[in-house]
């Protein structure tokens, strides 16, 4: 009885303290559609509906941390922050006619190139750019006991054929609706096997589906429907974007990945990286190359410096010079302060004070901070 | 030599003369006549007769055991000497201006030790270092004490309660007195035991040459302290301050490092080699600053765990000057935390001069300031760690 009447006494002291405290609300803006942002909204979030957060991002594109925290708050809101801005900016001023832009989204861990990624995708769908997508270059190449099969295409090239079909899969979920509406179709016969062959004039959405289902050409498939899709491209049929999370795993010196035969393979010797590596040349125009590095993506051995030339190398600058280079800082003073007042209101912050304390900890890194809250 | 030549004669003298002593005197002047005067001359040539004779069976085993030791001794010093002289021969250095420090240089050259312990090494000091020196005899040659309090067993520290007890009721009776005539004692010249602290246990053993139990120490604090407590006790500063020793650690402390200025007049203080574990860290502060945090030219990402950024954070949250400075560090050696550790107790360190002297208190209690002396527990051989046993197995 003591016990109980002790706990009722905590519940009410913790009411009136509720009621003192008056929980902030973060700013927010109105706009839903990332191509009417503006400098006005810098800072501020944006919720994305659910709808189309299922349609890109249900097979990859947000970091599990973001998506668990959105399930628990039951919205998918992005802050509006000056780098993804300025990539829309510069994508909507663009002139397409000229060969595909690069540009290359680097920061520290943490600081929200993935997120401002995920902006920018949200800009590019709602633009109908065809997203030619890579949500994350490691899980590729990370992590053994993925099947490994030599090429019987390429000589001397790896094939990883259900991660291929998983990522068709993906692209088709990100773009089905789009291609069928634009009806887009192979412009030669392509032959699989004796028995296998896609004629001229099949849509891309065939092309896909084929790959899907006979995973063991589906890297073949990778590299077939990025092909068309620059050509088609060229032609002025559609406009694309690629977008490649974790790119400097590409440059890294090894993979985790075996084949059958025990042979250990470096990346370079991947069909799909090769496919990846093909995607960012800029031989095509009527679209825009998004690379992300992240030190995380790196070998535990390399990760020091969040610089693009330290984590991709010498070989990788060659192969993606000239490329324009958008840095992600940590969050600035307002960043930081609206980031916290949404966690207030959100409750995943039960207490206001401490922000000089949390500044300091997470020296202003979003993902840091979101991780440092959840406990407190 | 002469003791024991006078040890040899009484013994002599007194087995001659026993039965005639016994049927003489033993009842009357079983002790004490040394003491006693007497007028009388046939009992005056007695007592010179008995003080001859009688010498008590604790001064004679005492005069044993100090004639055992002093010879021990001698030939121990001899000892050394020569063997000071062999090493200075050894050393192809001057004997003669030979001195302890290149003894123990010298040891530490010829006999290099892979052991642990210090005390485990071999040593080479004068004996009297070696060997614990001896109480002196603590009463006369008829057995009776010199000390008034021989009978408690701890005289010199009984000496001293009994001391602070007189003390005391001396000032009861001045206060009264003062009181008498409408003077209150002067709160001026109270005493306060501000910036020292009690001669500890051990020191006081050592003073007393007495072992102690802590419940008499307890004792002597309760006493010492009800005597400092008396409004009159300035008088008696010096017997109190006798038992007090200063607080030296506190005013290393206190005592703030030096300030720098930059060339745009910016002070700072660098504080050199501060040690954690294996971790050794530079540390500047410059004040006034913004917040900004280098770490071997990182930000606090220098640190993954939440554990070593606290430990950074701590002692800016502690003085409230968490946004109020700047902090350079450059750390090396040991682990996450030695290092979380070392850059603390730099920063700390150099806060002093920044921060107004009750805030260094306050950091001195908290123990910001204390250099953490810990280090690695060895593994034992034998165990799997130092502490941890292997899984005990009966067959």
């Amino acid at each position: 009885m003591r016990a109980y009447r002790r706990l009722c006494g905590y519940a009410t002291a913790a009411v009136k303290q509720e009621t003192q405290y008056q929980i902030p609300t973060a700013a927010r803006t109105e706009k839903k559609n990332p191509v009417d942002h503006d400098s006005q909204d810098v800072s501020k979030f944006y919720t994305i509906d659910p709808k189309t957060v299922s349609n890109i991002f249900q097979t990859g594109g947000l970091p599990k941390p973001f998506t668990e925290q959105t399930n628990m708050f039951a919205e998918t809101a992005l802050m509006i922050r000056q780098p993804a801005l300025e990539v829309i900016n510069s994508l909507k001023s663009t002139d397409f006619q000229k060969p595909a832009v690069r540009y290359l989204l680097y920061g520290q861990t943490g600081s929200g190139k993935s997120l401002s990624l995920a902006h920018i995708l949200h800009y590019a769908y709602s633009s109908k750019f065809i997203l030619y997508h890579i949500p994350y270059v490691p899980i590729w190449l990370k992590y053994d006991r993925k099947e490994v099969n030599w090429s019987s295409s390429k000589n001397g090239m790896a094939d990883i054929p259900l991660i291929a079909a998983q990522w068709l899969k993906h692209f088709v979920h990100q773009n089905g609706a789009l291609l069928n509406e634009l009806n887009l179709t192979t412009s030669q016969d392509y032959v699989w096997s004796q028995r296998e062959t896609t004629p001229q004039g099949t849509t891309l959405n065939e092309l896909v589906t084929h790959g899907i289902n006979r995973a063991k050409y589906a890297c073949d498939c990778m590299d077939i429907l990025l092909n068309e899709l620059k050509a088609h491209c060229s032609n002025n049929r559609c406009k694309m974007l690629v977008a490649i999370d974790g790119f400097n795993a590409f440059f890294n010196e090894k993979t985790d990945l075996k084949t059958e035969d025990r042979v250990k393979v470096t990346p370079q010797q991947i069909t799909m990286v090769q496919t990846g590596l093909s995607a960012v040349l800029s031989d095509w125009n009527n679209g825009a190359i998004i690379m992300v590095t992240s030190p995380r993506a790196a070998l535990n051995t390399k990760r020091e410096s969040h610089l693009p030339i330290y984590l991709i190398g010498r070989q990788g600058f060659e192969h993606i010079d000239p490329f324009i280079p958008v840095m992600v800082p940590e969050l600035s003073t307002v960043e930081f302060n609206n980031m916290l007042d949404y966690y207030e209101e959100k409750r995943w912050l039960q207490k206001p004070g401490g922000r000089k304390e949390l500044e300091f900890l997470t020296s202003k890194l979003p993902a840091d901070l979101m991780a440092r809250c959840a406990p407190l | 030599m002469m003791a024991l030549q006078r040890l040899f004669n009484n013994l002599a003298t007194s087995k001659l003369n026993t039965p005639k002593l016994l049927s003489n005197f033993v009842p009357r002047c079983s002790y004490g006549l040394n003491n006693v005067g007497s007028d009388d001359p046939d009992v005056e040539i007695i007592e010179k007769k008995i003080v001859e004779e009688k010498t008590s069976l604790a001064m004679r085993a005492y005069l044993q055991r100090a004639t055992q030791y002093n010879s021990f001794m001698q030939q121990q010093t001899h000892e050394y000497n020569v063997g000071k002289r062999h090493l200075a021969n050894m050393m192809g250095v001057d004997p003669e201006t030979f001195t302890q420090s290149d003894i123990d240089v010298a040891i530490d050259y010829l006999f290099p030790s892979g052991l642990y312990d210090p005390k485990a090494r071999p040593l080479m000091k004068p004996p009297s270092e070696v060997f614990p020196s001896k109480k002196d005899a603590e009463f006369d040659e008829s057995g009776r004490p010199f000390h008034v309090f021989f009978y408690t067993g701890k005289p010199n520290f009984y000496l001293i309660l009994h001391n602070i007890a007189t003390k005391l009721s001396e000032l009861n009776k001045f206060e009264d007195s003062l009181r008498k005539n409408n003077i209150l004692p002067d709160p001026d010249k109270k005493l306060t035991s501000l910036g020292s602290q009690w001669l500890s246990k051990e020191d006081l053993e050592k003073l007393t040459v007495e072992k102690l139990s802590d419940h008499e120490y307890k004792n002597f604090v309760i006493a010492i302290e009800r005597l400092l407590k008396h409004p009159c006790s300035y008088k008696y500063g010096e017997f109190i301050s006798d038992y007090q020793k200063p607080m030296i650690s506190t005013k290393a402390i206190i005592e703030s490092a030096p300030v720098e200025y930059t060339k745009d007049g910016r002070a700072f203080v660098t504080v050199k080699d501060c040690p954690r574990k294996d971790a050794r860290a530079d540390v500047t502060v410059y004040y006034p600053g913004t917040g900004k945090l280098s770490i071997n030219g990182k930000g606090i990402e220098f640190f993954d765990d939440i554990q070593a950024r606290e430990q950074i954070l701590f002692p800016l949250l502690f003085t409230d000057m968490v946004d109020k400075v700047d902090i350079h560090a450059t750390v090396r050696g040991g682990g996450v935390s030695g290092k979380a550790g070392a850059i603390r107790f730099g920063i700390s360190w150099s806060l002093r001069s920044f921060v107004d002297p009750e805030t260094v208190e306050r950091m001195r209690i908290a123990g910001l300031l204390q250099k953490d002396y810990r280090r690695r527990e060895r593994k034992k051989p034998g165990q799997a760690r130092a502490r941890r046993k292997f899984t005990w197995k009966k067959r």
